[in-house]
Protein backbone atom coordinates (compact mmCIF):
# COMPACT_ATOMS: atom_id res chain seq x y z
CA UNK A 1 0.00 0.00 0.00
CA UNK A 2 2.81 2.37 -0.88
CA UNK A 3 0.73 4.52 -3.17
CA UNK A 4 -2.80 5.43 -2.38
CA UNK A 5 -5.51 8.05 -2.58
CA UNK A 6 -8.03 8.68 0.16
CA UNK A 7 -11.21 10.22 -1.18
CA UNK A 8 -14.32 11.01 0.75
CA UNK A 9 -16.85 12.42 -1.62
CA UNK A 10 -19.37 13.54 0.94
CA UNK A 11 -18.20 14.04 4.48
CA UNK A 12 -20.98 13.17 6.88
CA UNK A 13 -21.70 15.03 10.08
CA UNK A 14 -20.30 18.38 9.06
CA UNK A 15 -22.55 21.29 8.48
CA UNK A 16 -22.94 21.65 4.73
CA UNK A 17 -21.13 19.63 2.09
CA UNK A 18 -17.46 19.38 1.24
CA UNK A 19 -14.74 16.95 0.26
CA UNK A 20 -11.36 15.63 1.30
CA UNK A 21 -8.59 14.50 -0.98
CA UNK A 22 -5.25 13.04 0.16
CA UNK A 23 -2.65 11.69 -2.26
CA UNK A 24 0.09 9.30 -1.08
CA UNK A 25 3.11 8.48 -3.23
CA UNK A 26 5.84 6.06 -2.04
CA UNK A 27 4.42 6.26 1.47
CA UNK A 28 4.69 10.05 1.52
CA UNK A 29 1.80 12.48 1.47
CA UNK A 30 2.17 14.59 -1.64
CA UNK A 31 -1.15 16.41 -1.60
CA UNK A 32 -3.95 17.17 0.85
CA UNK A 33 -6.96 19.21 -0.14
CA UNK A 34 -10.04 20.22 1.75
CA UNK A 35 -12.55 21.21 -0.90
CA UNK A 36 -15.82 23.03 -0.68
CA UNK A 37 -17.96 22.78 -3.76
CA UNK A 38 -21.26 24.24 -2.81
CA UNK A 39 -21.64 27.32 -5.00
CA UNK A 40 -20.50 30.51 -3.33
CA UNK A 41 -23.15 32.29 -1.40
CA UNK A 42 -24.30 35.54 -2.76
CA UNK A 43 -25.03 37.22 0.51
CA UNK A 44 -22.41 39.89 0.04
CA UNK A 45 -24.14 40.84 -3.22
CA UNK A 46 -27.66 40.54 -1.70
CA UNK A 47 -26.62 43.14 0.85
CA UNK A 48 -25.61 45.89 -1.56
CA UNK A 49 -28.35 48.50 -1.83
CA UNK A 50 -30.13 47.31 1.33
CA UNK A 51 -30.48 49.44 4.45
CA UNK A 52 -27.86 49.20 7.19
CA UNK A 53 -30.60 48.09 9.56
CA UNK A 54 -31.37 45.04 7.39
CA UNK A 55 -27.91 43.47 7.61
CA UNK A 56 -28.48 41.53 10.86
CA UNK A 57 -31.66 39.84 9.59
CA UNK A 58 -30.27 39.08 6.14
CA UNK A 59 -26.94 37.70 7.35
CA UNK A 60 -28.67 35.60 10.05
CA UNK A 61 -29.91 33.43 7.19
CA UNK A 62 -26.36 32.43 6.22
CA UNK A 63 -26.43 29.75 8.89
CA UNK A 64 -29.16 27.90 10.81
CA UNK A 65 -26.64 26.84 13.48
CA UNK A 66 -24.93 30.14 14.20
CA UNK A 67 -27.25 33.01 13.23
CA UNK A 68 -26.25 34.95 16.36
CA UNK A 69 -22.67 35.21 15.17
CA UNK A 70 -23.78 36.83 11.92
CA UNK A 71 -26.32 39.09 13.58
CA UNK A 72 -23.88 40.20 16.25
CA UNK A 73 -20.98 40.89 13.88
CA UNK A 74 -23.37 42.80 11.59
CA UNK A 75 -24.80 45.05 14.32
CA UNK A 76 -21.34 45.69 15.76
CA UNK A 77 -20.04 46.75 12.36
CA UNK A 78 -22.96 49.13 11.78
CA UNK A 79 -22.62 50.62 15.27
CA UNK A 80 -18.89 50.97 14.63
CA UNK A 81 -19.61 53.00 11.48
CA UNK A 82 -22.23 55.18 13.20
CA UNK A 83 -20.13 55.85 16.29
CA UNK A 84 -22.44 54.10 18.74
CA UNK A 85 -21.52 51.72 21.53
CA UNK A 86 -24.16 49.50 23.11
CA UNK A 87 -23.38 49.06 26.80
CA UNK A 88 -24.90 47.92 30.08
CA UNK A 89 -27.79 45.48 30.19
CA UNK A 90 -28.31 45.57 26.43
CA UNK A 91 -24.75 44.42 25.96
CA UNK A 92 -25.31 41.75 28.60
CA UNK A 93 -28.38 40.52 26.72
CA UNK A 94 -26.29 40.23 23.57
CA UNK A 95 -23.84 38.09 25.51
CA UNK A 96 -26.65 35.99 26.92
CA UNK A 97 -28.21 35.17 23.56
CA UNK A 98 -24.75 34.40 22.19
CA UNK A 99 -24.16 31.99 25.11
CA UNK A 100 -27.38 30.25 24.01
CA UNK A 101 -25.87 29.75 20.58
CA UNK A 102 -22.59 28.40 21.99
CA UNK A 103 -24.50 25.90 24.11
CA UNK A 104 -26.72 24.57 21.33
CA UNK A 105 -24.00 24.51 18.69
CA UNK A 106 -21.29 22.99 20.93
CA UNK A 107 -23.57 20.33 22.41
CA UNK A 108 -24.88 19.32 18.99
CA UNK A 109 -21.33 18.99 17.70
CA UNK A 110 -19.83 17.28 20.74
CA UNK A 111 -22.50 14.59 21.15
CA UNK A 112 -24.19 14.17 17.78
CA UNK A 113 -21.41 14.86 15.32
CA UNK A 114 -17.98 14.33 16.90
CA UNK A 115 -18.41 11.79 19.73
CA UNK A 116 -19.42 8.99 17.31
CA UNK A 117 -15.92 9.24 15.72
CA UNK A 118 -14.20 8.63 19.05
CA UNK A 119 -16.57 5.89 20.17
CA UNK A 120 -16.40 4.00 16.87
CA UNK A 121 -20.04 4.56 15.96
CA UNK A 122 -21.30 5.43 12.51
CA UNK A 123 -23.58 8.10 13.91
CA UNK A 124 -25.38 9.40 16.99
CA UNK A 125 -28.29 7.01 16.40
CA UNK A 126 -25.93 4.13 17.22
CA UNK A 127 -24.94 5.92 20.45
CA UNK A 128 -28.62 6.33 21.30
CA UNK A 129 -29.09 2.55 20.96
CA UNK A 130 -26.34 1.79 23.50
CA UNK A 131 -26.54 4.87 25.71
CA UNK A 132 -30.06 6.32 25.53
CA UNK A 133 -29.68 8.35 28.75
CA UNK A 134 -26.54 10.05 27.46
CA UNK A 135 -28.31 11.16 24.30
CA UNK A 136 -31.43 12.25 26.18
CA UNK A 137 -29.26 14.45 28.40
CA UNK A 138 -27.49 15.86 25.36
CA UNK A 139 -30.81 16.80 23.79
CA UNK A 140 -31.95 18.40 27.04
CA UNK A 141 -28.70 20.37 27.28
CA UNK A 142 -28.98 21.56 23.71
CA UNK A 143 -32.55 22.61 24.34
CA UNK A 144 -31.60 25.07 27.06
CA UNK A 145 -29.42 26.84 24.48
CA UNK A 146 -32.39 27.05 22.14
CA UNK A 147 -34.59 28.35 24.94
CA UNK A 148 -32.21 31.20 25.70
CA UNK A 149 -32.29 32.16 22.03
CA UNK A 150 -36.10 31.94 21.95
CA UNK A 151 -36.59 34.08 25.04
CA UNK A 152 -34.10 36.79 24.05
CA UNK A 153 -34.25 36.46 20.26
CA UNK A 154 -37.92 35.84 19.63
CA UNK A 155 -37.46 32.40 18.05
CA UNK A 156 -34.78 29.73 18.05
CA UNK A 157 -33.61 29.37 14.46
CA UNK A 158 -33.30 32.79 12.94
CA UNK A 159 -33.85 35.16 15.84
CA UNK A 160 -35.84 38.22 14.85
CA UNK A 161 -35.38 40.43 17.87
CA UNK A 162 -31.83 41.69 17.32
CA UNK A 163 -31.33 45.12 15.78
CA UNK A 164 -28.67 47.72 15.25
CA UNK A 165 -28.59 49.57 18.60
CA UNK A 166 -29.97 46.72 20.71
CA UNK A 167 -33.27 44.81 20.53
CA UNK A 168 -36.83 45.38 19.36
CA UNK A 169 -38.13 44.18 22.71
CA UNK A 170 -36.29 43.15 25.84
CA UNK A 171 -37.30 40.29 28.12
CA UNK A 172 -38.49 40.93 31.68
CA UNK A 173 -36.48 39.70 34.62
CA UNK A 174 -39.22 37.15 35.26
CA UNK A 175 -38.89 35.72 31.78
CA UNK A 176 -35.16 35.23 32.25
CA UNK A 177 -35.61 33.78 35.73
CA UNK A 178 -37.74 31.13 34.07
CA UNK A 179 -34.54 29.75 32.55
CA UNK A 180 -32.61 29.45 35.79
CA UNK A 181 -33.76 26.08 37.05
CA UNK A 182 -32.90 24.33 33.80
CA UNK A 183 -29.59 26.19 33.57
CA UNK A 184 -28.65 24.92 37.02
CA UNK A 185 -29.28 21.38 35.82
CA UNK A 186 -27.29 22.21 32.70
CA UNK A 187 -24.28 23.36 34.74
CA UNK A 188 -23.97 19.91 36.34
CA UNK A 189 -24.74 18.14 33.07
CA UNK A 190 -22.15 20.12 31.14
CA UNK A 191 -19.49 19.44 33.79
CA UNK A 192 -20.28 15.72 33.46
CA UNK A 193 -19.97 16.13 29.70
CA UNK A 194 -16.40 17.43 30.08
CA UNK A 195 -15.47 14.47 32.31
CA UNK A 196 -17.00 11.98 29.86
CA UNK A 197 -15.32 13.49 26.79
CA UNK A 198 -11.94 13.72 28.55
CA UNK A 199 -11.88 9.91 28.88
CA UNK A 200 -11.98 9.34 25.11
CA UNK A 201 -8.89 8.19 23.22
CA UNK A 202 -7.21 11.00 21.34
CA UNK A 203 -5.10 10.40 18.25
CA UNK A 204 -1.67 12.07 18.38
CA UNK A 205 -1.44 15.28 16.45
CA UNK A 206 0.22 18.51 17.45
CA UNK A 207 1.48 21.32 15.32
CA UNK A 208 3.02 24.70 15.91
CA UNK A 209 -0.23 26.54 15.27
CA UNK A 210 -0.85 30.26 15.25
CA UNK A 211 -4.09 30.68 17.21
CA UNK A 212 -6.15 33.80 16.60
CA UNK A 213 -9.04 34.99 18.74
CA UNK A 214 -10.52 38.06 20.29
CA UNK A 215 -9.17 38.90 23.72
CA UNK A 216 -10.96 41.15 26.17
CA UNK A 217 -9.42 42.46 29.41
CA UNK A 218 -12.35 41.42 31.62
CA UNK A 219 -14.17 38.51 30.05
CA UNK A 220 -13.88 35.36 27.99
CA UNK A 221 -14.16 36.57 24.40
CA UNK A 222 -17.55 36.57 22.67
CA UNK A 223 -17.42 40.03 21.12
CA UNK A 224 -15.36 43.16 21.74
CA UNK A 225 -11.67 43.22 22.49
CA UNK A 226 -8.59 42.98 20.29
CA UNK A 227 -7.56 40.33 17.83
CA UNK A 228 -4.55 38.55 19.26
CA UNK A 229 -2.42 35.50 18.53
CA UNK A 230 0.13 33.38 20.39
CA UNK A 231 2.75 34.70 17.95
CA UNK A 232 2.53 38.37 18.67
CA UNK A 233 -0.50 39.61 16.76
CA UNK A 234 -2.32 42.29 18.77
CA UNK A 235 -4.53 44.51 16.63
CA UNK A 236 -7.82 46.38 16.72
CA UNK A 237 -10.65 44.66 14.83
CA UNK A 238 -10.72 47.42 12.21
CA UNK A 239 -7.10 46.66 11.30
CA UNK A 240 -8.22 43.20 10.13
CA UNK A 241 -7.64 43.82 6.42
CA UNK A 242 -4.10 45.04 7.03
CA UNK A 243 -3.09 41.69 8.50
CA UNK A 244 -5.43 39.13 6.95
CA UNK A 245 -6.29 38.20 3.37
CA UNK A 246 -8.47 35.71 1.55
CA UNK A 247 -7.08 33.62 -1.30
CA UNK A 248 -8.95 31.82 -3.99
CA UNK A 249 -7.85 28.22 -4.62
CA UNK A 250 -9.00 26.06 -7.49
CA UNK A 251 -10.42 23.15 -5.44
CA UNK A 252 -12.66 25.21 -3.18
CA UNK A 253 -15.56 27.60 -3.66
CA UNK A 254 -14.76 29.21 -0.34
CA UNK A 255 -11.95 31.71 -0.15
CA UNK A 256 -9.15 30.51 2.15
CA UNK A 257 -8.09 32.83 4.94
CA UNK A 258 -4.39 33.57 5.43
CA UNK A 259 -2.37 35.96 7.53
CA UNK A 260 -0.37 38.22 5.29
CA UNK A 261 3.30 37.20 5.17
CA UNK A 262 2.62 34.42 7.70
CA UNK A 263 0.26 31.89 6.08
CA UNK A 264 -2.35 29.74 7.85
CA UNK A 265 -3.87 30.27 11.28
CA UNK A 266 -6.32 28.59 13.63
CA UNK A 267 -9.60 30.05 14.92
CA UNK A 268 -12.28 28.58 17.19
CA UNK A 269 -12.63 27.02 20.63
CA UNK A 270 -9.00 25.82 20.84
CA UNK A 271 -7.71 29.29 19.93
CA UNK A 272 -9.96 31.05 22.44
CA UNK A 273 -9.12 28.51 25.13
CA UNK A 274 -5.35 28.67 24.66
CA UNK A 275 -5.32 32.46 24.44
CA UNK A 276 -7.92 33.34 27.08
CA UNK A 277 -8.02 30.48 29.60
CA UNK A 278 -7.51 32.98 32.44
CA UNK A 279 -10.89 34.60 31.63
CA UNK A 280 -12.99 31.44 32.02
CA UNK A 281 -15.54 31.14 34.84
CA UNK A 282 -14.84 29.32 38.10
CA UNK A 283 -16.56 26.03 37.27
CA UNK A 284 -15.06 25.93 33.79
CA UNK A 285 -11.55 26.38 35.19
CA UNK A 286 -12.19 23.84 37.93
CA UNK A 287 -13.31 21.12 35.58
CA UNK A 288 -10.44 21.94 33.21
CA UNK A 289 -8.03 21.32 36.09
CA UNK A 290 -9.87 18.13 37.01
CA UNK A 291 -9.31 16.75 33.51
CA UNK A 292 -5.73 18.12 33.41
CA UNK A 293 -6.33 20.49 30.53
CA UNK A 294 -5.71 23.73 32.41
CA UNK A 295 -2.34 24.25 30.73
CA UNK A 296 -4.02 24.38 27.32
CA UNK A 297 -3.53 21.91 24.50
CA UNK A 298 -2.19 21.83 20.95
CA UNK A 299 -3.96 18.60 20.03
CA UNK A 300 -6.91 19.60 17.82
CA UNK A 301 -8.68 16.29 18.63
CA UNK A 302 -9.03 17.59 22.18
CA UNK A 303 -11.24 20.36 20.85
CA UNK A 304 -14.13 18.07 21.84
CA UNK A 305 -13.13 18.58 25.49
CA UNK A 306 -12.58 22.30 24.96
CA UNK A 307 -16.04 22.68 23.39
CA UNK A 308 -17.47 20.93 26.44
CA UNK A 309 -15.56 23.29 28.77
CA UNK A 310 -16.81 26.29 26.80
CA UNK A 311 -20.33 24.91 27.25
CA UNK A 312 -19.80 24.93 31.03
CA UNK A 313 -18.63 28.52 30.66
CA UNK A 314 -21.64 29.53 28.56
CA UNK A 315 -24.05 28.03 31.08
CA UNK A 316 -22.34 29.70 34.03
CA UNK A 317 -22.09 33.03 32.20
CA UNK A 318 -25.83 32.83 31.39
CA UNK A 319 -26.61 32.29 35.06
CA UNK A 320 -24.44 35.28 35.99
CA UNK A 321 -26.11 37.57 33.44
CA UNK A 322 -29.61 36.54 34.50
CA UNK A 323 -28.79 37.01 38.18
CA UNK A 324 -27.60 40.60 37.62
CA UNK A 325 -30.20 41.47 35.00
CA UNK A 326 -32.32 44.57 35.33
CA UNK A 327 -34.73 45.21 32.51
CA UNK A 328 -33.47 48.27 30.60
CA UNK A 329 -35.85 51.21 30.14
CA UNK A 330 -35.42 51.20 26.39
CA UNK A 331 -34.84 48.12 24.28
CA UNK A 332 -32.38 49.92 22.03
CA UNK A 333 -30.44 53.11 21.54
CA UNK A 334 -30.91 55.29 18.51
CA UNK A 335 -28.44 54.83 15.70
CA UNK A 336 -28.29 57.57 13.06
CA UNK A 337 -26.54 56.48 9.87
CA UNK A 338 -23.47 58.26 8.60
CA UNK A 339 -21.22 57.47 5.69
CA UNK A 340 -18.24 55.31 6.49
CA UNK A 341 -16.60 51.91 6.65
CA UNK A 342 -16.75 49.77 9.78
CA UNK A 343 -15.87 46.35 11.15
CA UNK A 344 -17.63 43.96 13.48
CA UNK A 345 -16.14 40.75 14.88
CA UNK A 346 -17.59 38.12 17.18
CA UNK A 347 -16.59 34.63 18.29
CA UNK A 348 -18.95 32.26 16.50
CA UNK A 349 -18.90 28.76 18.05
CA UNK A 350 -16.36 27.89 15.29
CA UNK A 351 -14.22 31.03 15.62
CA UNK A 352 -14.07 34.67 14.61
CA UNK A 353 -16.72 35.89 12.20
CA UNK A 354 -15.66 39.20 10.66
CA UNK A 355 -17.97 41.62 8.86
CA UNK A 356 -17.00 44.82 7.05
CA UNK A 357 -19.53 47.23 5.58
CA UNK A 358 -19.45 50.50 3.73
CA UNK A 359 -22.59 52.62 3.98
CA UNK A 360 -23.63 56.09 2.77
CA UNK A 361 -25.21 58.95 4.73
CA UNK A 362 -28.70 57.50 4.14
CA UNK A 363 -27.69 54.17 5.60
CA UNK A 364 -27.58 52.31 2.26
CA UNK A 365 -25.07 49.47 2.13
CA UNK A 366 -22.54 50.12 -0.64
CA UNK A 367 -20.25 47.18 0.02
CA UNK A 368 -20.18 44.13 2.28
CA UNK A 369 -17.52 41.59 3.17
CA UNK A 370 -18.20 38.59 5.39
CA UNK A 371 -15.43 36.26 6.55
CA UNK A 372 -16.83 33.15 8.28
CA UNK A 373 -14.65 31.05 10.61
CA UNK A 374 -14.55 27.93 8.46
CA UNK A 375 -12.96 29.68 5.52
CA UNK A 376 -10.21 30.86 7.85
CA UNK A 377 -9.52 27.33 9.12
CA UNK A 378 -9.40 25.66 5.69
CA UNK A 379 -5.64 25.87 5.25
CA UNK A 380 -4.98 24.62 8.79
CA UNK A 381 -7.33 21.69 8.18
CA UNK A 382 -5.28 20.77 5.09
CA UNK A 383 -2.04 21.01 7.04
CA UNK A 384 -3.48 18.74 9.79
CA UNK A 385 -4.50 16.17 7.19
CA UNK A 386 -1.01 16.13 5.71
CA UNK A 387 0.54 15.57 9.16
CA UNK A 388 -2.01 13.04 10.26
CA UNK A 389 -1.75 10.86 7.18
CA UNK A 390 2.08 11.01 7.29
CA UNK A 391 2.06 9.78 10.90
CA UNK A 392 -0.45 7.01 10.22
CA UNK A 393 0.58 5.98 6.74
CA UNK A 394 0.56 2.29 7.66
CA UNK A 395 -3.11 2.25 8.54
CA UNK A 396 -5.59 0.78 6.08
CA UNK A 397 -7.37 3.19 3.78
CA UNK A 398 -10.62 2.63 5.68
CA UNK A 399 -8.99 3.54 9.02
CA UNK A 400 -7.16 6.49 7.50
CA UNK A 401 -10.37 7.79 5.99
CA UNK A 402 -12.12 7.53 9.35
CA UNK A 403 -9.25 9.40 11.00
CA UNK A 404 -9.26 12.14 8.37
CA UNK A 405 -12.99 12.72 8.72
CA UNK A 406 -12.59 12.84 12.49
CA UNK A 407 -9.78 15.40 12.06
CA UNK A 408 -11.89 17.64 9.85
CA UNK A 409 -14.63 17.60 12.46
CA UNK A 410 -12.11 18.95 15.02
CA UNK A 411 -12.88 22.25 13.38
CA UNK A 412 -16.67 21.77 13.38
CA UNK A 413 -16.63 23.16 9.87
CA UNK A 414 -19.73 25.03 8.98
CA UNK A 415 -19.41 24.68 5.27
CA UNK A 416 -22.72 26.25 4.53
CA UNK A 417 -21.35 29.38 6.15
CA UNK A 418 -18.00 29.22 4.42
CA UNK A 419 -20.04 29.30 1.23
CA UNK A 420 -20.82 26.48 0.95
CA UNK A 421 -21.20 21.86 1.08
CA UNK A 422 -18.05 18.46 2.01
CA UNK A 423 -16.60 14.99 -0.15
CA UNK A 424 -12.90 12.41 1.22
CA UNK A 425 -10.40 10.98 -1.19
CA UNK A 426 -7.14 9.23 -0.24
CA UNK A 427 -5.14 8.36 -3.35
CA UNK A 428 -2.07 6.13 -3.09
CA UNK A 429 0.26 5.77 -6.00
CA UNK B 1 -41.17 37.58 21.60
CA UNK B 2 -41.98 33.94 21.89
CA UNK B 3 -41.90 33.43 25.55
CA UNK B 4 -45.13 31.51 25.55
CA UNK B 5 -43.64 28.02 25.18
CA UNK B 6 -45.66 26.28 27.89
CA UNK B 7 -46.00 22.54 27.82
CA UNK B 8 -46.77 21.59 24.21
CA UNK B 9 -49.53 19.34 25.53
CA UNK B 10 -51.68 22.40 26.12
CA UNK B 11 -51.33 23.34 22.44
CA UNK B 12 -53.06 21.95 19.38
CA UNK B 13 -53.17 18.18 18.97
CA UNK B 14 -51.71 18.45 15.47
CA UNK B 15 -48.50 20.18 14.41
CA UNK B 16 -47.45 20.82 10.83
CA UNK B 17 -43.75 21.61 10.37
CA UNK B 18 -42.44 22.98 7.10
CA UNK B 19 -38.66 22.58 6.71
CA UNK B 20 -36.06 23.68 4.18
CA UNK B 21 -33.85 26.52 3.03
CA UNK B 22 -35.56 29.33 1.18
CA UNK B 23 -32.27 30.43 -0.39
CA UNK B 24 -31.86 27.09 -2.19
CA UNK B 25 -34.65 27.27 -4.76
CA UNK B 26 -37.14 24.42 -4.45
CA UNK B 27 -35.60 23.35 -1.12
CA UNK B 28 -37.91 26.04 0.30
CA UNK B 29 -41.05 24.12 -0.81
CA UNK B 30 -41.87 22.89 2.70
CA UNK B 31 -41.54 26.41 4.10
CA UNK B 32 -43.80 27.90 1.45
CA UNK B 33 -46.42 25.16 1.98
CA UNK B 34 -46.38 25.84 5.75
CA UNK B 35 -46.78 29.56 5.13
CA UNK B 36 -49.85 28.97 2.92
CA UNK B 37 -51.35 26.56 5.45
CA UNK B 38 -50.90 29.16 8.16
CA UNK B 39 -53.08 31.55 6.17
CA UNK B 40 -55.84 28.90 6.14
CA UNK B 41 -56.19 29.21 9.93
CA UNK B 42 -57.17 25.61 10.49
CA UNK B 43 -58.56 25.11 14.00
CA UNK B 44 -56.60 22.78 16.23
CA UNK B 45 -53.51 22.84 14.03
CA UNK B 46 -50.22 24.46 15.03
CA UNK B 47 -47.92 25.42 12.15
CA UNK B 48 -44.15 25.96 12.34
CA UNK B 49 -41.32 26.64 9.92
CA UNK B 50 -37.88 25.24 10.73
CA UNK B 51 -34.51 24.73 9.06
CA UNK B 52 -34.78 20.94 9.50
CA UNK B 53 -32.08 20.49 12.16
CA UNK B 54 -32.91 17.12 13.76
CA UNK B 55 -32.72 17.93 17.46
CA UNK B 56 -35.04 20.88 17.01
CA UNK B 57 -37.53 18.76 15.04
CA UNK B 58 -37.58 16.30 17.95
CA UNK B 59 -38.46 19.15 20.28
CA UNK B 60 -41.11 20.54 17.93
CA UNK B 61 -43.22 17.40 17.71
CA UNK B 62 -42.84 16.57 21.40
CA UNK B 63 -46.27 16.26 23.07
CA UNK B 64 -48.34 16.29 19.87
CA UNK B 65 -50.57 13.42 18.89
CA UNK B 66 -49.94 13.94 15.18
CA UNK B 67 -47.09 15.66 13.36
CA UNK B 68 -47.02 16.36 9.64
CA UNK B 69 -43.64 17.27 8.12
CA UNK B 70 -43.41 19.09 4.80
CA UNK B 71 -40.01 18.88 3.12
CA UNK B 72 -38.50 19.07 -0.34
CA UNK B 73 -37.50 15.73 -1.89
CA UNK B 74 -35.01 14.76 -4.57
CA UNK B 75 -35.58 11.22 -5.86
CA UNK B 76 -35.50 11.71 -9.60
CA UNK B 77 -39.31 11.64 -9.93
CA UNK B 78 -41.08 14.33 -11.95
CA UNK B 79 -40.78 17.76 -10.34
CA UNK B 80 -43.90 18.46 -8.32
CA UNK B 81 -44.54 14.78 -7.45
CA UNK B 82 -45.89 14.50 -3.90
CA UNK B 83 -44.47 11.64 -1.82
CA UNK B 84 -46.29 10.62 1.34
CA UNK B 85 -44.96 8.44 4.16
CA UNK B 86 -46.76 7.28 7.25
CA UNK B 87 -43.77 6.69 9.51
CA UNK B 88 -45.41 4.18 11.85
CA UNK B 89 -46.14 2.03 8.81
CA UNK B 90 -43.12 2.50 6.54
CA UNK B 91 -39.55 3.76 6.99
CA UNK B 92 -38.56 7.04 5.38
CA UNK B 93 -36.18 6.44 2.48
CA UNK B 94 -32.96 8.24 3.33
CA UNK B 95 -32.11 8.76 -0.33
CA UNK B 96 -35.11 10.98 -0.84
CA UNK B 97 -34.48 13.60 1.76
CA UNK B 98 -30.86 13.50 2.81
CA UNK B 99 -29.44 15.18 -0.24
CA UNK B 100 -31.49 18.33 0.20
CA UNK B 101 -30.40 19.13 3.70
CA UNK B 102 -27.06 20.61 4.51
CA UNK B 103 -27.49 19.30 8.04
CA UNK B 104 -26.09 15.89 8.83
CA UNK B 105 -28.40 15.39 11.80
CA UNK B 106 -31.57 15.90 9.86
CA UNK B 107 -35.12 14.63 9.44
CA UNK B 108 -34.27 10.98 8.78
CA UNK B 109 -31.92 10.82 11.75
CA UNK B 110 -34.39 12.64 13.99
CA UNK B 111 -37.04 10.06 13.17
CA UNK B 112 -34.65 7.14 13.80
CA UNK B 113 -33.51 8.64 17.08
CA UNK B 114 -37.08 9.51 18.06
CA UNK B 115 -38.00 5.84 17.62
CA UNK B 116 -35.11 4.70 19.82
CA UNK B 117 -35.72 7.22 22.57
CA UNK B 118 -39.50 6.93 22.46
CA UNK B 119 -39.83 10.52 21.36
CA UNK B 120 -42.06 10.26 18.31
CA UNK B 121 -45.64 11.53 18.11
CA UNK B 122 -48.31 8.81 17.95
CA UNK B 123 -48.74 9.54 14.28
CA UNK B 124 -46.04 11.01 12.03
CA UNK B 125 -46.64 11.78 8.38
CA UNK B 126 -43.93 13.10 6.04
CA UNK B 127 -44.80 14.77 2.77
CA UNK B 128 -41.97 15.17 0.27
CA UNK B 129 -42.39 17.65 -2.53
CA UNK B 130 -40.18 16.63 -5.44
CA UNK B 131 -38.07 19.66 -6.38
CA UNK B 132 -36.28 20.57 -9.57
CA UNK B 133 -33.76 23.29 -8.79
CA UNK B 134 -31.68 23.28 -5.60
CA UNK B 135 -29.13 25.95 -6.49
CA UNK B 136 -28.84 29.45 -5.06
CA UNK B 137 -32.11 31.21 -5.67
CA UNK B 138 -35.00 32.73 -3.80
CA UNK B 139 -38.38 31.37 -4.91
CA UNK B 140 -39.79 28.09 -6.26
CA UNK B 141 -40.02 26.66 -9.79
CA UNK B 142 -43.53 27.10 -11.32
CA UNK B 143 -44.36 23.37 -11.30
CA UNK B 144 -43.49 23.20 -7.60
CA UNK B 145 -45.73 26.18 -6.85
CA UNK B 146 -48.59 24.34 -8.51
CA UNK B 147 -47.84 21.09 -6.69
CA UNK B 148 -47.96 22.91 -3.36
CA UNK B 149 -51.55 24.00 -4.00
CA UNK B 150 -52.52 20.37 -4.61
CA UNK B 151 -50.63 19.34 -1.49
CA UNK B 152 -52.52 21.86 0.61
CA UNK B 153 -55.85 20.52 -0.68
CA UNK B 154 -54.69 16.99 0.13
CA UNK B 155 -53.66 17.94 3.67
CA UNK B 156 -56.91 19.78 4.32
CA UNK B 157 -58.89 16.73 3.16
CA UNK B 158 -56.76 14.50 5.31
CA UNK B 159 -57.27 16.71 8.35
CA UNK B 160 -61.03 16.95 7.91
CA UNK B 161 -61.41 13.21 7.42
CA UNK B 162 -59.26 12.44 10.46
CA UNK B 163 -61.37 14.88 12.55
CA UNK B 164 -64.67 13.35 11.40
Amino acid sequence: MKNSTIKVDYLARVEGEGSLYVKIKNNKVVDAKFGIFEPPRFFEAFLRGRKFTEAPDITARICGICPMAYQTSAVLAMENICGVKVEGQLRELRRLIYCGEWIESHILHVYMLHAPDFLGYQDAIQIAKDHPELVKNALRLKKIGNEIISVVGGREIHPINVKVGGFYKVPSKKQLLGLVEELKWALDASIETVKFMAKLNFPDLEQDYEYVSLRHPDEYPIFDGRLVSNKGLDIAVDEYDKYFAEEHVKHSNALQGVMKERNNYFVGPLARYNLCFDKLSTSAKQVARAVKLDKGTNNPFKSIIVRSIESVYAVEESLRIIKNYEMPEKPSIEVVPRAGIGYGCSEAPRGICVHRYKIDDNGNILDAKIVPPTSQNQKTIESDLRQLVSRNIRLSDAKLTWLCEQAVRNYDPCISCATHFLKLNIERE
Amino acid sequence: MSNKAPSPRSLAPIIIIGIGNEFRGDDGAGLVAAELLKAENIAGVEIKQESGEGAILMECWQGYHTAIILDAARSGANPGTIHRYEIQQQPLPRSLFNSCSSHAFSLVEAIEMGKLLNKLPRRLIVYGIEGKFFGMRLGLSPEIQEAIHNLIRQIKNELSSSVS
